[in-house]
């Protein structure tokens, strides 16, 4: 699509994804200069990667953090998840429901994310090649 | 309360049959379209996201989750329930970091990534073994869990039962391959969900459909203690231990990882995956149903007399709210649960031995088709025979557990190494190797030592290891492995592969280099 505009949302930068950029950087990820075939494409592609694992790495830790807080509870506190909120509903039965519902809700939240900025970044570094 | 298993059902043979019918007369059409190696272990591509959503389900959806966790919670109330979840937070973590790299970087197998900058053989080789224990693990927990279900329904023998089951999945693998194997997974997948939302309503509209109605009575009968944590996770580190493997095995398991190449494009197998962790979590929701239905409306006692191990408490529910004609649905959905995934767990090791040993390893990477064809379906034929000599030879084993056992097995081998391959750039040749291996190896061992093999199998007073699942010491034992391996022992070549690894990951195979 020659002329279509330049999207550029790849720039943002959240609180969310910055904590999570740091601490990828720190354990795994050493992003770093894609190969010299144009300064603007190895720009671009050191951008997209880096906004694709600081979004991808931010969602998995929200992940892990109320996953294993779960199992923490479970392994610490049982007598607080047998709490009874309403007869028939223990804290610990809606907390197992809420870590299904979170799961759905960061899916969610990362497919919009990729459909939208993510494709568009792709595409545009496709048409730079 | 007395059911009718053990009798032969009729609704259960025919639809038995029916499924056999069904499934056959696809693989019969899936077998013309199955002329090239792509054909046989990616379906050509050609699968959609919602059809791929589906049959990832289908596959995750084994007979140790319908049956295995419906029974779990039936006995123990709350502790099933942390299967039940711990299953499904796999998913998120295969959509952030797997999947779309995946299908990128690879063409049939997840050692496609590993290797893909480093170098084949020896890579490929440890990522073989780690693929093939995996499978063997699941493999004899589908064959036990298909040769009780049959054993119990008909009172037909258990070695035939097993028989026949490994014989019909060949036919599905050696002609129709993936083509054949991912339409009776998205068969099954309906059939499953349908079946397990239907006997979920039967069960519910006792209660007035309110489910905490029921979680009520079934407190009431068994005491509070049914909706709290309990025994079955009394150790803090061995809760986060399972609850590591679980999470972390999804992302590891090779039946699932080959599933993204019978794709079109990463964009199909990141909306796959958002169908497959909807129609997953659906499922679980409803096991907490099943299982808290099965415990009030059967009761605890009838479950364990019919199977100490409550597999069976999803078909005694079916028995108890629809009659013997609605269980004998859920028992031939059951079975078709078990043949799929017995079918893509075959064609998985397939690929391990076939793709990643006898092409890559043996040949040099160089194979024609008609070979490639040809050792695939060697390679599937004496998977499916050891197939069905483990199933006999495990008779009697926990479902569920071994199923568990096969996460931690995955989670130990294959992420470790799959995850730093494509994050990191120092990752080396070396390096692959030893995490896989540790992983492996470690995972295996500690399995050897832990209390339920040495307690309860061996009759040993104590056991060496003390934890029953061994993730959280196998998992970061492999990551620890390949850091400190590739730190000592750096590959430049590696190295500066990473860059195109890295445009790759992003842009595909399909762009001008």
């Amino acid at each position: 699509m020659p002329g279509a505009p330049r999207r550029t949302p790849l720039h943002r930068k959240t609180p969310r994804s910055k904590s999570a950029c740091w601490v990828l950087t720190v354990t795994l990820t050493v992003y770093t200069l894609a190969p010299p075939v144009t300064m603007s494409f190895s720009e671009d592609l050191k951008r997209l990667n880096a906004a694709r694992w600081r979004v991808a790495g931010g969602l998995t830790i929200a992940m892990m953090v109320l996953y294993f807080g779960f199992i923490g509870l479970v392994a610490f506190n049982k007598p607080l998840l047998a709490t009874l909120l309403r007869p028939g509903l223990s804290l610990g039965m809606l907390m197992g429901v809420l870590v299904i519902v979170w799961a759905w809700v960061l899916i969610w939240i990362y497919v919009r994310w990729a459909n939208r900025d993510y494709d568009a970044g792709v595409a545009a570094l496709r048409e730079s090649l | 309360m007395t059911s009718g298993l053990g009798d032969p059902n009729a609704v259960a043979i025919t639809g038995f049959f029916l499924f056999i019918a069904l499934s056959l007369g696809i693989t019969y059409f899936a077998a013309r379209r199955t002329r090239s190696a792509e054909h046989f272990y990616a379906a050509g591509r050609s699968i959609t996201a919602l059809q791929n959503g589906l049959a990832l389900a289908g596959d995750y959806m084994s007979a140790a989750s319908f049956l295995g966790i419906a029974g779990l919670v039936a006995l123990s109330g709350f502790d099933g329930l942390i299967y039940s979840i711990g299953f499904l937070v796999g998913w998120p973590i295969v959509m952030f970091l797997i999947a779309e790299p995946l299908r990128n970087l690879g063409r049939y197998t997840f050692s496609d990534v590993v290797a893909f900058r480093l170098r084949q053989a020896p890579v490929r080789v440890a990522a073989a073994a780690g693929s093939l224990a995996v499978v063997a693990f699941y493999l004899i927990a589908q064959m036990v869990g298909a040769g009780t279900l049959i054993q119990l329904l008909f009172g037909l023998p258990y070695e035939l039962a097993v028989i026949i089951v490994g014989a019909v999945m060949l036919v599905y693998v050696l002609f129709g391959g993936m083509i054949a194997t991912t339409w009776v997974q998205i068969v099954k997948a309906v059939l499953l969900l349908f079946g397990a939302f239907l006997l979920a309503a039967f069960a519910l509209a006792r209660f007035g459909f309110n489910p905490l109605a029921l979680f009520q009575a079934a407190s009431d009968q068994y005491g509070a203690g049914v909706l709290a944590p309990g025994a079955l996770v009394s150790d803090p580190i061995e809760a986060f231990s399972l609850g590591l493997a679980l999470m972390l095995g999804t992302a590891g398991l090779p039946h699932i990882l080959m599933r993204f190449y019978t794709v079109p494009d990463a964009r199909t197998a990141r909306t796959s995956v958002s169908y497959a962790t909807a129609f997953i979590g659906i499922f679980y929701l409803l096991t907490f149903i099943l299982g808290f239905g099965a415990m009030v409306i059967v009761g605890q006692d009838a479950i364990r007399g019919v199977d100490a191990g409550g597999n069976m408490a999803a078909l005694l529910l079916a028995d108890a709210v629809g009659g013997p004609g609605f269980m004998g649905f859920i028992s031939a959905v059951a079975f078709a649960t078990i043949l799929a995934v017995v079918a893509g767990l075959t064609l998985a090791g397939a690929a391990a031995l076939s793709h990643d040993l006898w092409v890559h390893v043996i040949k040099g990477g160089t194979a024609s088709e008609k070979e490639q064809l040809r050792v695939a379906r060697i390679s599937s034929a004496s998977l499916g025979v050891l197939a069905i000599v483990l199933g006999i030879a495990f008779q009697g084993q926990n479902v569920a557990y071994m199923v568990g056992l096969a996460f931690a097995i995955a989670a130990s081998a294959n992420f470790p190494a799959l995850l730093l391959s494509v994050f990191w750039r120092n990752f080396t040749t070396r390096a692959a190797q030893a995490s896989m291996l540790t992983g492996t190896a470690t995972s295996l061992l500690l399995i050897y030592l832990s209390p339920t093999i040495q307690v309860d199998v061996l009759g040993n007073a104590a056991a060496i290891f003390p934890l029953r699942n061994p993730g959280i010491v196998s998992i970061p034992l492999a990551f620890l492995v390949a850091v400190v391996v590739a730190v000592l022992w750096p590959e430049p070549d590696a190295q500066k592969g990473f860059a195109d690894l890295e445009r790759r990951v992003h842009l595909g195979a399909t762009e001008p280099s």
